[in-house]
């Protein structure tokens, strides 16, 4: 919410833009001089009851100078330094000066252009800028008044030997003379002070003055005058007529709101805005500074928010982890209870192959009844022994192993031996036992561990094996 | 200084920011071990059932009641204690009396069969006996058939079957036949009882 403030023929009105101008303040400061006037706008403002705000300012004061330029086409900011530096050059003020300008018509291309500048002397506008701050009010924009009375009635498209246009505005007791170029753009002001003491003759010859100085400074002849505001309106129809210049309506609705209306409306970043940057730009900074405190203030909000949302999150999980836990711990009786009945299951299964497998056929006997089919006439057999080996017999993938000794003797004197045993040998490894001979006569007889008595003659013996 | 100008201050800007970043960061971070923790419990939770669920697959009612009637065919052919390896020892010598074998029979004690399967005991029953030659003399089979025969007898002694783990059979200095061996009967252990 700006404040706006004018500062006209000594007349200080105040009125915010937020509430439109539906209550301005006025005072009298007409016995103000350029370095009281800074503290009385700060007690005005107080006194109206704004404690800190955007203060905009709007004066007539002499101490804004217009000044005609022509410029090369740049930017706002080249276009700004080239006039500062003109300014300085052409000692307009004997100091320092701050400047805002206004483009007049379209630029052309190839050809400069024209602008308006405004000079303003930068100290006094430090001043007023220290003032506001140390109050707690921000500077933000200072315009000339005649801004607030350019533009109207001007054409977009400016036509071939378009005369100028002076405007009459009311200017609380004085009266303000714009030179309009039809693009709209002011050309350029001056305020008559006390305008309605002076009567129509002086006006008469003021209005004459201009039109000549537009014709031969400014080379825009004035063709046609009008009247803004009641005073003015007043006036200029008491004026005489004057030669090769029209009298036009009036502009309707104009007041002394009128310059607190435009000055709402007006931008900061307007280039017609006389304050240097770092004075108009001090409430956007401070704006932007507020806001990145805000900014910080929320992004530590949201970091506490972040926080206790995760801290409950977290004992959700912990929760979560606890109860899963819970009931994995109360399912490993039933998992230990299944390993077990699957490992019960097991060995019962395998309890039961054993005793049923094991017993079914008896081997021992079989191979003793076999031998006797296998035994050749010509041996005798005195021993036979069949032994479950039952280390190599045991463990999961171990199969029944039985451990065959036979021995004898000739069972007819001239029987050989060693062609029996081959025989029987053959037998035995042709049988449904595919028995599998180790030791036999005539082939092991070297062998220490074979008895001695064994390998005498007309004896014998086979030590074999039979794997399941 | 005034509150205002604390606030303003750049320090306690950075500390307002560092400890946002502060909070937001340790937030995060107290969040992995607990992330962790339940990802490794939802995992152990996953194999316990994926475990549980292939335990009670694998074995079936239908698998524990084929053995359950296994089971109760092979208890009769057990020696379930040492009185049943006693009757078992009358058998035998009943057997010898009526074919007239001559020797001894010697219960061992109940012990031990595999260490994987330790319900599963075994009794054995030394034997040895001595076929006189009147005995052979008198029956018109061979003795070798003799033997036989009561090999054949022995196994079926008492109703219950053993395993004929050791048969060593020889002729003496008188021409006899001497049988020696040893009958493994199965056994399962007194206090296991066939449980699901």
């Amino acid at each position: 919410m700006a404040i706006c403030v004018t500062w006209i023929q000594g007349v200080l009105r105040i009125g915010s833009s937020g509430r439109f101008f539906g209550k301005t303040t006025a005072y009298d400061l007409s016995d103000q001089t350029r370095e009281t006037f800074p503290a009385a706008l700060v007690n005005a403002l107080r006194t109206a009851g704004f404690q800190s705000g955007e203060v905009c300012l709007a004066t007539d004061i002499s101490l804004i100078v217009p000044s005609p330029e022509q410029v090369p086409p740049s930017s706002a900011a080249v276009t700004r330094s080239l006039l500062q530096r003109r300014a300085d050059k052409g000692k307009v003020f004997p100091e320092p000066i701050s400047l805002g300008f206004t483009q007049i018509g379209r630029p052309v291309k190839g050809q400069p252009m024209r602008v308006l500048a405004h000079i303003v002397p930068l100290a006094w506008v430090e001043q007023i800028d220290k003032e506001l701050l140390g109050a707690g009010f921000f500077f933000s924009t200072l315009f000339s008044t005649s801004l607030a009375v350019a533009g109207s009635g001007g054409q977009a498209v400016e036509e071939e030997g378009a005369k100028a246009r002076l405007v009459l505005a009311d200017a609380e007791s004085g009266l303000l003379f714009v030179v309009l170029d039809p693009s709209g753009a002011p050309l350029f002001y001056r305020t008559l002070a006390s305008a309605s003491e002076r009567g129509a003759g002086e006006i008469g010859k003021e209005i004459r003055r201009l039109q000549l100085y537009a014709e031969q400074k400014l080379g825009r002849p004035v063709g046609s005058v009008s009247a803004a505001g009641g005073a003015a309106q007043g006036l200029l129809r008491a004026v005489p007529p004057v030669e090769n210049l029209s009298v036009e309506s009036p502009i309707e609705g104009f007041g002394e709101e009128s310059y607190l209306r435009w000055l709402g409306s007006a931008k900061v970043g307007q280039t017609d805005n006389l304050l240097p940057g770092k004075i108009s730009g001090r409430a956007g900074r401070e704006r932007m500074r507020k806001l990145f405190h805000m900014a910080l203030l929320v992004f530590l909000a949201c970091g506490v928010g972040w926080f206790s949302n995760r801290m409950i999150q977290r004992g959700n999980l912990v929760e979560k982890t606890r109860k899963l836990a819970e009931e994995r711990m109360g399912r490993t009786g039933q998992v230990d209870l299944a390993i077990r009945q699957q490992s019960r299951f097991r060995q019962q299964k395998e309890t039961a192959r054993i005793v049923e497998e094991e017993t079914v056929v008896p081997m021992a006997e079989l191979l003793f009844r076999d031998m006797a089919n296998c035994l050749p006439p010509e041996l005798q057999l005195t021993l036979f022994r069949v032994e479950l080996d039952e280390e190599k017999s045991k463990g999961g993938q171990a199969v029944a192993t039985y451990t065959i000794r036979m021995e004898g003797k000739i069972s007819r004197p001239n029987a050989e031996v060693k062609p029996a045993v081959e025989k029987l040998c053959e037998a035995l490894a042709k049988s449904p036992w595919k028995i599998q001979v180790m030791k036999r006569t005539g082939q092991s007889d070297k062998d220490p561990e074979v008895p001695a008595e064994l390998k005498l003659p007309g004896r014998f013996y086979v030590f074999a094996t039979k794997r399941e | 200084m005034s509150l205002s100008k604390i606030f303003h201050h750049p320090v306690t800007l950075a500390l307002m920011f560092l400890l946002g970043a502060g909070l937001i960061g340790a937030g995060e971070w107290m969040m992995g071990p607990a992330r962790i923790s339940l990802a490794g419990e939802e995992r152990k939770r996953m194999e316990q059932l994926s475990l549980l669920q292939t335990q009670q697959k694998e074995v079936t009612p239908t698998d524990w009641n084929d053995l359950k009637s296994r089971w109760q065919k092979i208890l009769p052919v057990t020696v379930p204690n040492n009185q049943a390896v006693m009757e078992q020892v009358r058998a035998i010598e009943a057997l010898m009396k009526k074919s007239g074998w001559l020797g001894k029979l010697t219960p061992a004690e109940a012990g031990p069969l595999l260490k994987e399967l330790p319900d599963l005991q075994q009794s054995r029953i030394e034997f040895e006996l001595t076929l006189p030659q009147a005995v052979v003399i008198r029956n018109p089979k061979g003795s070798q058939e003799i033997l036989l025969e009561f090999l054949r007898a022995l196994e079926m002694a008492g109703g219950r079957r053993p395993l004929l783990t050791r048969l060593e059979v020889k002729l003496n200095q008188e021409g006899e036949l001497q049988a020696s061996g040893s009958l493994m009967y199965f056994r399962i252990r007194p206090d296991v009882e066939f449980t699901e």
